[in-house]
């Protein structure tokens, strides 16, 4: 499970990356961009807390 | 602009004694503490506010580059080694030192500040609700609320913010730490998204859109300082002079294995100050690009027109996971004053100030001399701490004079902070200096004032024949 959602994490943050990289290149639109970039949000919002530590303070 | 992340509160351990080598941390720490701090929500307001300062790409570019650098080296050289070597926090540090008035003093002069800068992070968060909205949202040369719909949005946020601080810190702290890898990649997709929209097409003609179409340089927008290459360096080496040079980070740097872990530092001036503050920049120059008329500053709409609902998402994690810590942070800190006090109660105290605070587009749209100002406060107390801790010694006076004769207040400490807080008051209103340049100049007064001062108090506390008396 925490395997998988690392996995997920990290599809998140180069669904985060890839889509202005590709607009910069103009293989994307910018509605196109920003929708992948909300879903890559939602994906990343979803998976992290699965995985991610918090040191208490 | 640094947030106070949760990192950065006081750990309830260790507090007035030195951390043992058990606790110490290594180099990975710091680099994900430095990264996250210094992603807030303030850069998105700050990097626009260069562009309106008229800077130019070369002057923008290498005075970021310049300016870090001594961030970082102000870090590694002033905080690490005397944070390494004490190991005591920067509060129990300067309570030896100037004794418990003064840090009472200090601590509140430190609230009033969190307090404002949490009224900002508010102000970055509610113009997101001003892309939904359409309420009047303030311009550039705003100093008062500009409608109902404004101060509603900002009351609302305020609200929201300040309840969750005082009731839930631990679960917007963990959401921070969620966000923060996040929202460095959104940062960066601001830049590249703003750039390509600017007409940069490639990489190797990025020198020349930067200097020609983006930061072309000239006259400033109305009611807004020309900024130079000094400006920007200064400004990005000062802009967190109260955590580095004003000592404030002993508190985090004193579990550091090795001095040279300051330099880690870099990871959150390169990224947070140096890319995000470029990436914001270059969204604002796309929306003059769009309507040279629309002169406003406002996160939400330049993140929304970038990146969509994930921009807006960007802007309010950032405002909100930056607001909540340093709204927390103020509450210690007024809390000090009295101890007996709810930190709930005084939270929402807190809470309902910077909301009232950030009604007011002023201290937001002159973040700029607001974060000047602060270094210039704060950051004496680091020189005190800097000349008590290498300089006493090498002159034979004693450190830590107040714990030595258990003073509530040592007066050398408190007349070198408040007669450098004058003069650079005096340098900037009378002496035509701009508040970027006044922290220098305030540091050497601070020392040579605390040097001065200390050696008269110490020749008539211990007159030669008597030996100072032991520390209990």
């Amino acid at each position: 499970m925490k395997r998988l959602a690392q996995l997920l994490s990290a599809l998140a943050l180069v669904g985060t990356l890839t889509p202005p990289l590709l607009f910069f290149a103009d293989a994307l639109n910018l509605a196109a961009t920003q929708q992948w970039l909300l879903g890559a949000a939602i994906l990343w919002f979803i998976a992290t807390p699965f995985w991610m530590e918090h040191k208490a303070t | 602009m640094k947030a106070v992340s949760e990192h950065h509160e006081p750990v309830n351990e260790y507090e007035r004694e030195p951390v043992p080598e058990k606790a110490w941390l290594g180099l990975k720490s710091y680099v994900g503490q430095f990264t996250g701090e210094h992603v807030a929500g303030t850069e998105i307001m700050i990097g626009p506010l260069f562009l309106a300062a008229g800077v130019s790409a070369f002057d923008f570019i290498f005075g970021l580059l310049v300016g870090n650098l001594l961030a970082v080296l102000s870090w590694t050289l002033f905080t690490a080694p005397i944070a390494t070597r004490a190991r005591l926090t920067m509060y129990y540090q300067l309570e030896k030192i100037c004794g418990r008035k003064l840090v009472i003093a200090y601590n509140l002069a430190n609230g009033v500040m969190f307090t404002v800068l949490a009224g900002a992070m508010m102000t970055v968060s509610a113009t997101a609700l001003g892309v939904f909205f359409k309420f009047s949202m303030p311009q550039l040369t705003d100093t008062l609320p500009t409608g109902v719909g404004w101060v509603a949005a900002v009351l609302i946020t305020g609200g929201l913010f300040s309840i969750v601080a005082a009731y839930g810190y631990r679960f917007v702290a963990r959401f921070a730490n969620i966000a923060a890898p996040w929202m460095v990649l959104v940062f960066l997709a601001f830049g590249i998204i703003g750039l390509r929209e600017m007409g940069l097409t490639s990489i190797g003609d990025f020198w020349r859109v930067a200097s020609t179409v983006i930061w072309k340089g000239g006259e400033p927008l109305p009611g807004q300082v020309k900024f130079t290459f000094w400006h920007v360096m200064f400004f990005a080496w000062f802009c967190n002079v109260a955590w580095h040079v004003g000592m404030a980070d002993l508190s985090i740097l004193r579990f550091a294995k090795r001095p040279w872990y300051g330099l880690t530092s870099a990871a959150g001036m390169y990224i947070g100050h140096f890319m995000a503050w470029i990436a914001a920049s270059t969204l604002y120059a796309v929306q003059l690009k769009n309507d040279p008329g629309n002169t406003t500053v406002l996160p939400g709409p330049l993140a929304y027109r970038a990146c969509g609902l994930a921009g807006l998402l960007c802007v309010v994690a950032a405002g909100w996971t930056t607001a909540n810590p340093t709204l927390y942070r103020a509450g210690l800190a007024f809390q000090s004053l009295r101890p007996t006090s709810s930190r709930f109660k005084v939270t929402l105290l807190v809470g309902l100030a910077a909301s009232v605070t950030a009604v007011f587009p002023i201290v937001t749209m002159r973040l700029l001399d607001f974060v000047a100002l602060w270094g210039m406060i704060l950051m004496p107390m680091g020189a005190v701490i800097f000349v008590d801790f290498w300089v006493l010694p090498r002159l034979r006076l004693r450190s830590n004079f107040a714990e030595l004769t258990r003073l509530s207040i040592n007066w050398a400490a408190g007349a070198a902070w408040l007669v450098s807080m004058a003069v650079g008051t005096w340098l900037v209103l009378r002496g035509g200096v701009q508040i970027y340049f006044v922290s220098l100049p305030c540091w050497f007064v601070t020392v040579l004032l605390y040097i001065g001062l200390s050696a008269l108090m110490q020749r008539c506390a211990f007159p030669r024949a008597t030996s100072p008396p032991a520390i209990s």
